[in-house]
């Protein structure tokens, strides 16, 4: 974005406050492109489109198509396109990059194929991440923290490091780890991806559930069974959006 | 041949030692190997220090500058400056080889040659070991330190330091920067989970200075006690000022703090996304 931009800046105050009615996402020519010796590289290409508050919504397509990127764009933690994206209604492309962090921290959570927890964590401190950078009071956190393990069930698990876990167990720390701040939006890269198939299925459950209960849900994965459970597929192909089967729920 | 390029080299100083006698020049190593059996060694010590900050009595001074009790003559004081004569103190067993029966008080002796410059001995000490219990009694002299010109092994000692202070610092920095390297996925997925560039920067610090904090402390101890070792073995030792250790430690604590914050704010501004792909 230039610095003689005309659109205007957007406090991070307004930039977490209440949400404005209408989609949760609104994408008008969003580009990614990278300059290389050889010329401009297109990641993505022209997307647009909406997602609705409450939508399950499978991003798919081959390798290199460009969806951890969208995903990555969606969630605030790429800040180098064009074009235009509105989330909540508030003008993302017009914000500072404190004004994204604030918006990721406020309603988005990540889910990833690697899982992603901290090593040197527990299962308990690796909950508590998204909390401690959010203004809870640590008593707080440490009862927000123990209903989370009760409600996944792992309890028993809580003061076990990841290195101690099944791959299924630690994606299944990771998904408590993106619900646990209640973000409106979970955003999930392949989350099935390292997974056995019935593992994978747990998990795919879970975020029905999640979904079910108003989470919005974003998904990559290379699963046409996984891609099924949700409302609506996006499919990419060389950065450029070349389909979108399945409905906006009602 | 080697003892030559020794002396001229500025090693072999302490190894040799002029004095007149009879209106003759002896060096100690010209006489009889009898007279001898070990070659004398100088000293510098500074005019008291070891006084410590409580007053003296007068004849306390004498034990005290240099912690051996002197039998004759006077001790160092703060009238033998550099542009003073030039005086010195030998020991008893330097006295009776070099001056047979008579007083020692008053003679001259050289360290530099036979033509001089001559310093007056204004006392005697008793003979002391001075590099540990096995050693023999050999005949030592003893120079007061404001009039040695040991201004540049000073300077050179000062130079040694700054240098091991500023390996230190390099190394503290490599360490805690390969740490910070070390952890690059963990940035990017506190950066995901809403972790802003600051909560990085201030983590990487606040762990800086908890570490710190336990290397001054384990190290200052360490430092006490060693300089308490040396200062038993080498007599006349001055122990290092508290001001000193503050210095040294503040200095470190500085570098780690640095090495903490520069690294920590380079990754920090990390993409996440590539952070992540950093397994």
């Amino acid at each position: 974005m230039s610095f003689f931009s005309t659109q205007p800046k957007v406090a991070i105050r307004d930039a977490v406050a209440a949400p404005i009615l209408g989609p949760l996402i609104a994408m008008r020519n969003l580009e990614k492109v990278f300059e290389t010796p050889a010329g401009r590289s297109y990641v993505l290409r022209r997307i647009s489109g909406e997602i609705q508050q409450g939508e399950f919504v499978s991003i798919m397509g081959p390798s290199g198509a460009g969806k951890s990127t969208l995903l990555a764009i969606l969630g605030m933690l790429d800040s180098v396109w064009t074009g235009e994206f509105y989330f909540l209604g508030h003008p993302v492309h017009a914000m500072s990059h404190k004004q994204r962090v604030a918006l990721n921290k406020e309603y988005i959570g990540f889910v990833f194929q690697q899982y992603h927890l901290i090593d040197d964590l527990t299962v308990s401190e690796n909950l508590d991440i998204p909390l401690s950078y959010r203004n809870v009071k640590k008593s707080e956190r440490e009862a927000i923290v123990a209903d989370t393990l009760d409600r996944f069930g792992m309890v028993g698990k809580k003061d076990l490091y990841p290195r101690q876990l099944s791959g299924g167990q630690q994606q299944l720390v990771g998904v408590a780890r993106a619900v646990i701040a209640k973000p409106k939006l979970i955003l999930a890269d392949e989350p099935t991806g390292n997974l056995h198939s019935n593992q994978g299925r747990e998990i795919m459950d879970l975020f029905k559930k999640l979904n079910d209960a108003g989470t919005t849900i974003i998904q990559v994965t290379h699963s046409e069974e996984n891609a099924k459970r949700g409302h609506r597929i996006i499919e990419l192909k060389d950065g450029w959006m070349t389909g979108s089967e399945g409905a906006v729920p009602a | 041949m080697v003892s030559e390029l020794l002396r001229a080299l500025g090693w072999a100083r302490s190894f040799h030692i002029w004095w007149s006698r009879d209106s003759r020049f002896l060096d100690s190593s010209s006489t009889s190997s009898s007279t001898w059996t070990h070659s004398p060694r100088i000293f510098a010590t500074r005019c008291g220090s070891s006084y410590g900050r409580r007053r003296l009595r007068s004849n306390e001074i004498q034990a005290r500058t240099i912690g051996i009790g002197l039998t004759a003559g006077r001790d160092f004081n703060a009238t033998d400056v550099p542009g003073s004569a030039g005086v010195i103190i030998v020991s008893e067993d330097f006295a009776q080889r070099a001056w047979p029966g008579t007083s020692a008080v008053g003679k001259p002796v050289s360290v530099t040659g036979a033509k001089g410059p001559f310093l007056t001995v204004i006392g005697v000490a008793q003979s002391a070991l001075t590099f540990g219990l096995g050693e023999r009694v050999r005949p030592i002299v003893y120079r007061s330190q404001l009039q040695t010109p040991s201004a540049r092994d000073v300077a050179l000692l000062g130079v040694i330091g700054a240098l091991a202070v500023t390996l230190a610092s390099i190394g503290l920095y490599a360490v805690v920067s390969f740490s910070v390297g070390q952890r690059t996925r963990e940035i990017g997925i506190r950066i995901a989970r809403g972790a802003a560039r600051k909560n990085v920067v201030r983590m990487f610090v606040a762990h800086g200075i908890r570490v710190t904090i336990i290397g001054v402390v384990v190290g200052g101890i360490l430092s006490v006690a060693a300089v308490r070792v040396l200062s038993a073995i080498f007599v006349g030792l001055a122990a290092p000022e508290a001001v000193s250790f503050v210095i040294v430690a503040g200095l470190l604590a500085g570098a780690a703090v640095l090495a903490s914050w520069i690294p920590a704010r380079r990754a920090a501004r990390v993409d996440p996304m590539v952070a992540l792909r950093a397994e």
